[in-house]
């Protein structure tokens, strides 16, 4: 067994000094919500949870929506890794177990970027997330906060 | 290996495989369509999940199972029979608090035979309050609900040392009331189950039967936090009665009845009770405790468990098991590192209920006893560890590919291909497989 030990943590080593190969990824997203949204700022937790788990609300009560758009355009990838602090894929992976144990809400989905601003606009307690440039008055942007 | 929990034997006949068939149509179709989930507020969804995967052992002695139910061990060829799945799910929601999920699984080891894996109807309140009757997934380890599910775990299987004793119990029959909500900036979640489980435990030595295992009266709590990148999981099921029956388990219930009987007559009641501790259908007190902790960031994803059965049963004895998995992310794939191991405690027979009482027709009866407990207790030790590395790569945002090598060393008999049992110390052996999953 201290043979198989020492192979794991030879393992584990040789992972760990892949660090400095990591990339980072930027993006130029941002997110929005319903314009009746009770504010213009939510935690990193906070939306973490809203798009992690689901069953999250507003602080008038209102049912917290998130939406999500379908593919895996870099950034969406990108607004993952800054704002969930995830990698997508395994956000993509416990979704599955959240779907096949019934055990939580995921994200309703469109097919676009312009279809989130539209979807966003137009569903009370929604947020989602859109490139900057697709931000309109139809929208409240929201500041995500450390 | 006769002593371990189960879930509730489920048998489908043509109208199962017909409904998860025509689901699986519906649900590929929708995919095809949609090329992600479907909303969920759409009142009727249908979805599916499926891995195919390949799997080959290097000791052609003993195999490996990914389960109990599974219909023959995986040896030294390669098979489909560990991992391969395919699954299709209806959902149905009423309103915005009340749904019902409807699953349907066939699984590669046991013959392609379709079962309810899933069957229950939620209602929620406002708060995070839920309650669910019906089939549902186990909580009894952490990642017993993701034994069919492939796509949902970084590793191809959820540790063989850790969850091939309990995985046959990855559904029970009753209800859960669950909440889940914000403590500060605590994500918390607690749900408390009860029900009934139950399975047809397999016997892979030629001429032993198969037992029938019966769980009822099942109590359990499970508890969750999340802060930030960090999760902890506590959870506890216990069993009130964990029965098992068999042709030669019930001959040798009715041969430990007709002595501790003889015994009684004879003025040895205490020998007489103390033999009854060696019964197996009467059933035993079973206890499943698991604590989780896990991290994860953008780049990195440790998990660590660590779980104690307790049965309070001389013939399948008390297990404590771990795993620790490290795996590291670089865009799609994640390779990943893991150990795990379970080890057995049977106490030793006690010689006072198998003593000699001068009657040579009893004391043969005992001596006779006394050999067949052994024999059934051979089964029970079920110690194990295994190490091992992978890569899983996520072709797309719905489909991976896994890549496993695991070497496994292990004491137990239960899955010997031909009975003989594994030297002193355990053996070894190279468990090396591949697959691809998806969900749709």
């Amino acid at each position: 067994m201290k043979r198989l030990l020492r192979i794991f943590f030879l393992l584990a080593t040789a992972l760990l000094l892949t660090t400095a190969a990591a990339s980072a990824v930027g993006g130029d997203m941002v997110l929005i919500a319903h314009r009746a949204v009770p504010t213009d700022r939510i935690s990193k937790g906070s939306l973490s949870r809203l798009y992690l788990r689901g069953g999250a609300h507003w602080p008038d009560g209102t049912a917290a929506l998130p939406f999500d758009v379908v593919g895996e355009q870099p950034n969406k990838l990108a607004f993952y890794r800054e704002n969930l602090e995830r990698s997508y894929y395994e956000v993509r992976a416990q979704r599955a177990r959240q779907i096949f144990t019934g055990i939580g809400d995921v994200p309703n989905t469109v097919s676009s970027f312009d279809e989130m601003v539209r979807r966003v606009a137009a569903t009370p307690g929604a947020v989602g997330y859109v490139p900057a440039a697709l931000v309109d008055g139809s929208v409240r942007a929201l500041t995500v906060e450390p | 290996m006769v002593g371990v929990a189960g879930g509730r034997k489920t048998s489908a006949g043509p109208g199962a495989r017909l409904l998860l068939a025509a689901m699986l149509g519906i649900s590929c179709a929708a995919a095809a369509a949609a090329d992600d989930s479907v909303p969920a507020a759409a009142p009727i969804s249908l979805r599916g999940f499926a891995t195919l995967g390949v799997t080959r052992f290097s000791d052609a002695q003993t195999g490996v199972v990914s389960e109990y139910r599974q219909r023959k061990p995986v040896a030294d060829d390669w098979s489909a029979d560990l991992d391969s799945v395919v699954g299709g799910q209806i959902e149905w929601r009423l309103g915005a608090r009340d749904h019902g999920v409807a699953q349907v699984v066939a699984r590669a080891g046991q013959g392609w035979r379709a079962e309810a894996a899933l069957a229950f109807w939620q209602h929620a309140w406002d708060g995070g309050l839920r309650l669910r009757l019906g089939r549902q997934a186990s909580p009894i380890f952490r990642d017993s609900e993701i034994h069919n599910i492939g796509y949902a775990g970084i590793a191809m299987r959820p540790p063989l040392p850790v969850y091939a004793r309990i995985n046959a119990l990855s559904h029970f029959d009753g209800g859960e009331i669950a909440w889940r909500g914000d403590i500060g900036a605590l994500d918390a979640g607690i749900a408390v189950h009860a029900g009934t489980a139950g399975y047809r435990h397999r016997v892979y030595r030629q001429g032993v039967p198969d037992v029938d295992v019966d769980v009822r009266d099942m109590r359990g709590v499970a508890a969750s936090l999340r802060y930030g990148g960090w999760s902890a999981r506590l959870s506890q099921t216990r069993a009130g009665r964990h029965a098992r029956h068999s042709t030669a388990i019930d001959a040798f219930e009715a041969g430990v009845a007709a002595m501790a009987s003889t015994l009684s007559t004879m003025g040895r009641g205490a020998q007489g009770a103390a033999l009854d501790a060696y019964r197996l259908a009467a059933g035993d007190t079973s206890r499943y405790t698991s604590f989780a902790l896990g991290w994860a960031n953008p780049d990195w994803r440790v998990d660590a468990e660590s779980t104690w059965t307790t049965t309070g049963s001389p013939m399948v004895g008390d297990a404590t098991s771990w795993q620790l998995t490290v795996a590291r992310v670089f865009g799609r794939a994640t390779p990943y590192v893991f150990v795990s191991g379970q080890s057995v405690r049977l106490p030793a027979i006690d010689s006072a209920a198998f003593a000699a009482v001068g009657i040579p027709a009893v004391d043969a009866g005992l001596v006779s006893l006394r050999g067949a407990v052994a024999a059934l207790r051979r089964d029970a030790d079920m110690g194990m560890r295994s190490v091992g590395l992978g890569l899983r790569y996520d072709l797309r945002e719905n489909m991976a590919l896994k890549f496993q090598v695991e070497r496994l060393r292990y004491n137990a008999v239960t899955t010997s291909v031909s009975g003989t049992p594994p030297a002193a110390g355990g053996a070894s052996g190279l468990l090396v497989g591949a697959a691809i999953e998806f969900v749709f």
